[in-house]
């Protein structure tokens, strides 16, 4: 065997596997070099266009406010004396459980928050947020500074109708103390709650973001105080037309998601 | 003895205090240049201090120690661990301004007599300052995971705490802090949640005028407003009704509080 040509070979062998290793290197590198990683480098706008998920106007009109804070309402006899043409039953001191003697008929003019503006105490501090119409059942969710408490068991009232469309029994409990917290917080403006909830993969191609709102939800549960935060709720439709809603904590940006079983608990 | 928290919070703390005679400054966790704005604040002037009394080396607590007392010529007292750790973060300090406070021992400076006590934190030798005249007494306890009997035992019975609340407990697990740093805050060696500090409060109060400056509340986890109110209905579950003999005030990360008197 001829030593020196065997070594020839060899090194000619592995100049050439070497040469074209380098040059495998230097074209992934080059690649890699002229990938535009969208995720991190796009503005939201280009990211949610690639998605095709529409977004309606914004405008940051609301950019400062406050957590709030409020304790469970315990109503009086005296209160609940006020009620006319109801049997009420009062549950741990903050829960009115009540019935109709007459059921109430929802009809066009008589709608469910007529319904509720005639017979339930402190009704303006409400505002509708479901009717589900399978379980006969309308759900109002309490105000505070003019928006909604989101999904709290204790600023609700619930109308249940029968199948006769008659409104026949409510429930209902209130806040009360409400107040502002000295400190207001810068908000987190709403196209960075759609960013969130796009970053977190929320948001599905071809979807339409339909409204942006500002309420609050429960942060904090003391004993005897509960503390609201300011949030963002994003409403969006699905491309087969289904209504979804997400919630952005409007202060840190932090989505929050609400139990299942707090969301249904709420919704009765 | 009079006494203003000048800074409190992770973005730096320091506590004055003064009498007659002498006047200290517990920890210096700012800038010398916001030092100089807080001391501007209680209209008192940095140079005069009579001593530096240092808790432990995390950053909040020493920022401008080394500028202030290089450019003032003013002691500093603290233990030997502690030492050892602050001094790569602080640059030279000249010998003679250097002194040893052991864990567990009393300094008398004329009728002030200033006590230290250790904490559970996790720093090398973390310890927090008792100072007594003429009967009355001033607490500062911040930096601690949980309040021991030991520390009530020294602390009990004050007519004034600067007390830690630092956060709100489903604050801090609801947000984006990172796991292990959540783990780090609620731990032994983090610091106190506003619902135990009420409730190391509500054993180590007197029956007697008392005032507790809620402290180090976390910028995060935590609001002046809820920590008032955290601490107001635990004390209130504990049977102490704030504003009768216990009186809760607010510290400020940036701005000082009153001078007052203990």
């Amino acid at each position: 065997m001829d030593w020196n040509k065997t070594k020839t070979i060899f090194i000619i062998v592995f100049s050439i596997l070497n040469v074209f290793l380098f040059s495998l290197y230097l074209n992934r590198y080059n690649e890699d070099l002229g990938v535009k990683v969208l995720s991190s480098v796009a503005p939201i706008e280009d990211r949610l266009l690639l998605d095709n998920i529409k977004i309606p106007k914004i405008e940051n009109t609301i950019q400062d406010a406050s957590y709030v804070s409020g304790n469970v309402h315990m109503f009086t006899s005296e209160e609940l004396d006020t009620l006319e043409h109801q049997i009420v039953e009062l549950k741990n001191g903050y829960s009115v459980k009540a019935i109709f003697d007459e059921p109430i008929e929802i009809t066009e003019e008589n709608t469910v928050e007529k319904i509720l503006k005639e017979n339930i105490l402190k009704s303006d501090s409400y505002k509708l947020w479901e009717v589900d119409e399978d379980s006969n059942t309308a759900t109002f969710f309490q105000k505070v500074n003019g928006r909604l408490v989101y999904f709290n068991q204790n600023a609700k009232v619930t109308l249940y109708w029968n199948d006769e469309n008659e409104v026949v029994r409510y429930e209902q409990t209130i806040l009360d103390n409400l107040e502002d917290y000295k400190e207001s917080k810068k908000l987190l403006p709403q196209l960075q709650a759609i960013e969130a909830l796009h970053n977190s993969a929320l948001l599905k191609p071809n979807a339409k973001v339909k409204a942006i709102e500002l309420g609050y939800s429960t942060l904090v549960q003391l004993t005897e105080t509960q503390v609201f935060a300011p949030t963002w709720k994003v409403q969006v439709k699905l491309e087969d037309g289904t209504l979804e809603e997400y919630f952005v904590n409007a202060v840190e940006g932090r989505i929050i998601e609400i139990p299942k079983e707090v969301e249904q608990a709420s919704l009765r | 003895m009079k006494f203003s928290v000048l800074a409190s919070g992770s973005s730096g703390n320091a506590t004055y205090i003064e009498n007659d005679e002498h006047s200290f400054l517990v920890d210096v966790g700012l800038s010398g240049k916001k030092m100089d704005e807080l001391f501007s604040e209680i209209e008192r002037e940095i140079r005069k201090l009579t001593g530096i009394f240092i808790t432990h080396e995390h950053s909040d607590h020493i920022k401008g120690l080394g500028v202030i007392a290089r450019k003032y010529g003013i002691p500093i007292y603290a233990n030997e661990k502690t030492w050892m750790a602050i001094d790569p973060l602080i640059g030279k300090v000249p010998t003679d301004q250097r002194f040893q406070f052991d864990m567990e021992t009393v300094k008398s400076f004329g009728s002030i007599d200033i006590q230290s006590f250790g904490v559970s934190h996790d720093a090398v030798d973390p310890m927090f300052y008792v100072f007594h005249e003429n009967g009355r007494k001033l607490v500062l306890i911040t930096d601690t995971g949980y309040v021991s009997d030991r520390m009530k035992g020294y602390i009990k019975g004050a007519d004034a705490f600067v007390f830690e609340s630092n956060h709100d407990v489903s604050m801090l697990q609801m947000g984006r802090y990172p796991w292990s740093v959540k783990r780090r805050i609620l731990s032994d060696v983090g610091h106190v949640s506003n619902e135990d500090a009420a409730v190391a409060m509500s054993e180590v109060v007197d029956l007697k005028n008392t005032h507790i400056y809620l402290s180090h509340l976390s910028k995060d986890n935590n609001m002046k407003d809820l920590a008032r109110m955290s601490v107001t209905q635990t004390l209130q579950s504990c049977g102490i009704v704030t504003g009768e003999y216990v009186h809760l005030h607010d510290t400020d990360a940036n701005r000082a509080t009153e001078l007052v008197l203990v």
